[in-house]
């Protein structure tokens, strides 16, 4: 009989504590904007910051970029104390998922962004709609054009334009096709930068014959090793629009000459990297770099502020992915977008916080923080390595990944920038040769255009 | 009097209603919610209005550009739920017998050492082995030792195979608890009975051991074929999806969640949806069949 008692109370505390949690279960962040609720949209900037109140920004794991946004938030609480800023920080992969699910429960107020509105959908590849213009045209973001401190802003404001209206602002470009490399090794070993795709070619061999491991690269994170894809093409004096558009018109092919040579270079580049490169997590790379694993690093030039903190005492330079003539440049894209949820109960939080980026000499200290090519004129860089930067990219163009449109639905090998090397042996994948990749490759392409046209 | 009033009819029900509430809110309504977005273009993107496609999404993945992606990964899902659950069970009912003799010393240590990888959960066992598998770990040092390298979790040879003992390490000390209770459930005198009749160790665990334990066979049987034709998160958590270690429901999840790729297809939830619906098909099917099978060995009606 006790027993039966007990177990009848333990029962009802388990029903009642259910209760209790679901009772609590609630969106988080309504409290932070309770005091908020209701208030009319027409409220002045400096009313909005007088009422306690927060502002949420979501980003990726750049540490650069991490810095500068936490300077720049330290200083708009100094001029703004009721106004708590809350960035939210995850892994590069995991950022597109953050970025949908805050803005889907309206969690977010100021979303940055890496890819800009570059890609948009064209008469010539029915179906390959941007997620970044499915937001535009779902009235995501706020429309920026007629703030005052837009005209600030050179490259920055034209590179978040859409259908001539500002959605967004670049605070900086990136350089992305280049290859750090460990400038002491270089000296010691007395070797040269090379220019052209035959002298990169020599130069591994060179490296492999002194038993230096050429390369590494975080290959298990998928995306870095993609991206050198970017590094080949930009060597190859393709025109990205015509290539990309002769894909889907039938004149280009991913078996044709072009893209031959692609996957060629690209398993040159396999066949150059640290063994098991493929297992190599993104966040262990510059470490491995840094320890002397590699000569060179293939990434994008943010990774210069990761590589300074790894070792403030370690000498890199950074130089173009060569290509077949002499003289190719840099390519990348414009970054670290920042944008305003449209539904936002703390908008005049979030566009004071872009007003005070606006200001020069705030955009100073942010741009030299993060490292990235600025996107306002007249800005002073004491970021040594930018500075060496600036005079090879005066006119970045954009890289090809910004221009491949992918038709919806495409099979696994012509995803991502279309060439997908990692499918390679040389990479650890199932495939034996390149002609073979390649036919696979364009087979998949094929069925996907022919599958967007026919809808 | 406090007592009649609380534990009435009605009172129990009361009691029962957060639970079934939890129950439906976590459960019943997402799964309903699953069925219709399976018939839409909803996508993750906030705002952008969907609509009813009928059965476009199912078109989609059978006759359309990805249907060799969606059937591949369909042959990863059987093979993955196949080894997993023909080892895992395997393993654990010989450990559970193992570890119900009587001879064995220090039993209940070894039944915590080989449950401890249960409770440690996804994340922590899947850094443990990325740690282990990393490219300078303890696994490539011993490689090193033998002339050999492997990039582990990236190789397209090796990764799934560990995937799938990471799977099994994670979850054999489930089963073998489970086997453990229904091996306590039979009576000692049987056991003593046999070892009279001379019946040796072999015969005692075919002839008796065996059909007392078939409903906690089935038990766990079915549990495991349930759990590895869903299970995507040691996947997500070792490998984050490479094509040679994508089964349906780690695709289900590249869909709806995009997963950093550039491809239109990301987000898209009603295409997910469909995935998944395909997917507890086939699970259903494969379920009730074993059940099916599994009782007429066992020579039920």
């Amino acid at each position: 009989m006790r027993g039966t008692s007990i177990k009848r109370i333990l029962a009802a505390a388990i029903a009642m504590s259910l209760v209790v949690t679901v009772a609590g279960c609630g969106k988080t962040g309504e409290k932070a904007t309770a005091s908020t609720a209701g208030e009319s949209t027409a409220a002045t900037s400096a009313e909005a910051a007088a009422k306690p109140s927060a502002l949420r920004i979501i980003t990726w794991s750049n540490q650069s970029s991490v810095d500068a946004i936490n300077e720049l938030s330290k200083k708009y609480m100094e001029k703004y104390p009721n106004v708590k800023v809350d960035m939210s920080v995850v892994d590069t992969d995991n950022y597109p998922t953050l970025q949908r699910t805050r803005l889907q429960a309206n969690d977010v107020d100021i979303v940055t962004m890496g890819g800009g509105f570059v890609g948009e959908k064209v008469d010539w590849a029915p179906g390959a709609v941007p997620e970044w213009q499915q937001l535009i045209d779902s009235g995501v973001f706020t429309e920026l054009t007629n703030q005052p401190w837009v005209a600030n802003w050179s490259t920055g404001a034209k590179a978040g334009t859409y259908k001539g209206k500002v959605y967004a602002i670049s605070t900086g470009a990136n350089a992305t096709t280049g290859i750090f490399y460990n400038k002491k090794l270089f000296d010691e070993q007395g070797l040269k930068l090379p220019e052209t795709w035959a002298e990169f070619e020599q130069l591994c061999a060179e490296l492999k014959a002194r038993n230096i491991t050429p390369m590494t690269c975080g290959g298990q994170d998928q995306w870095p090793y993609q991206m050198i894809v970017n590094d080949v093409m930009a060597g190859l004096d393709i025109d990205y629009t015509t290539y990309a558009k002769g894909l889907w018109t039938g004149e280009k092919k991913f078996n044709d000459a072009d893209g031959l040579k692609v996957f060629e270079r690209m398993e040159f580049i396999n066949n150059n990297m640290e063994k098991n490169f493929m297992s190599i997590p993104y966040s262990a790379v510059i470490s491995r770099f840094v320890s002397g694993k590699a000569a060179m690093l293939p990434d994008g030039a943010w990774q210069a502020g990761e590589i300074t903190k790894a070792n403030k005492d370690f000498q890199f330079g950074y130089f173009p992915m060569p290509g077949t003539n002499k003289g190719v440049n840099f390519q990348g894209k414009f970054d670290l977008f920042f944008a305003v949820n449209d539904k936002s109960e703390n908008k005049d939080n979030a566009l004071n916080l872009l007003a005070m980026l606006s200001d020069k000499e705030s955009y100073t200290a942010f741009v030299n923080k993060v490292g990235f090519i600025p996107t306002m004129d007249g800005v002073n860089i004491t970021n040594e390595f930018l500075a060496s930067l600036l005079p090879y990219t005066s006119n970045l163009k954009n890289s090809w990944e910004l221009e491949y449109r992918i038709p919806v639905g495409v099979g696994q090998y012509a995803q991502n920038k279309g060439f997908n090397p990692q499918f390679l042996k040389s990479a650890g994948g199932s495939i034996k040769t390149i002609q073979e990749l390649a036919d696979l490759t364009q087979k998949d392409f094929e069925k996907a255009a022919a599958a967007n046209k026919s809808k | 009097m406090t007592g009649k009033f609380l534990f009435n009819k009605k009172m129990i029900l009361l009691g029962m209603l957060p639970g079934l509430l939890l129950y439906f809110c976590f459960f019943v309504a997402p799964s309903i919610g699953t069925f219709i977005f399976s018939f839409t273009d909803i996508t993750q993107v906030p705002g952008k209005a969907w609509s009813f496609i009928g059965l476009n999404n199912y078109k989609e993945l059978i006759f359309l550009s990805n249907g060799r992606d969606f059937l591949e990964a369909l042959e990863k899902t059987f093979v993955f739920s196949i080894s997993t659950t023909i080892i895992q069970t395997a393993f654990s009912l010989f450990m559970a017998v193992i570890l119900c003799r009587k001879f064995v010393n220090y039993r209940n240590l070894y039944r915590t050492v080989i449950f401890m990888p249960t409770i440690l959960g996804v994340t922590v066992t899947a850094f443990c082995f990325q740690l282990f598998f990393s490219i300078d770990g303890p696994a490539q040092k011993l490689l090193n030792l033998f002339g050999a390298s492997s990039g582990f979790f990236g190789d397209y040879q090796w990764a799934f195979p560990l995937v799938i003992f990471c799977q099994i390490w994670m979850s054999a000390g489930y089963e073998m608890v489970i086997f453990i209770a229904g091996l306590q459930n039979i009576p000692e005198d049987i056991y003593e009975a046999s070892n009279i009749d001379g019946s040796n160790e072999w015969q005692t665990f075919w002839k008796i051991t065996l059909p007392m334990l078939w409903p906690t066979v089935m038990v766990n049987l079915s549990l495991c074929i349930i759990g590895s034709l869903s299970a995507f998160q040691i996947i997500l958590m070792t490998t984050g999806g490479t094509p040679q270690t994508r089964t349906l429901s780690m695709f289900v999840y590249q869909v709806a969640f995009g997963m950093g790729t550039l491809d239109p297809n990301a987000g898209k939830q009603g295409l997910a949806a469909a995935m998944q619906i395909i997917l507890f098909t086939f699970i259903l099917i494969i379920t009730v069949g074993s059940r099916y099978l599994m009782n007429k060995v066992n020579g039920e009606d």
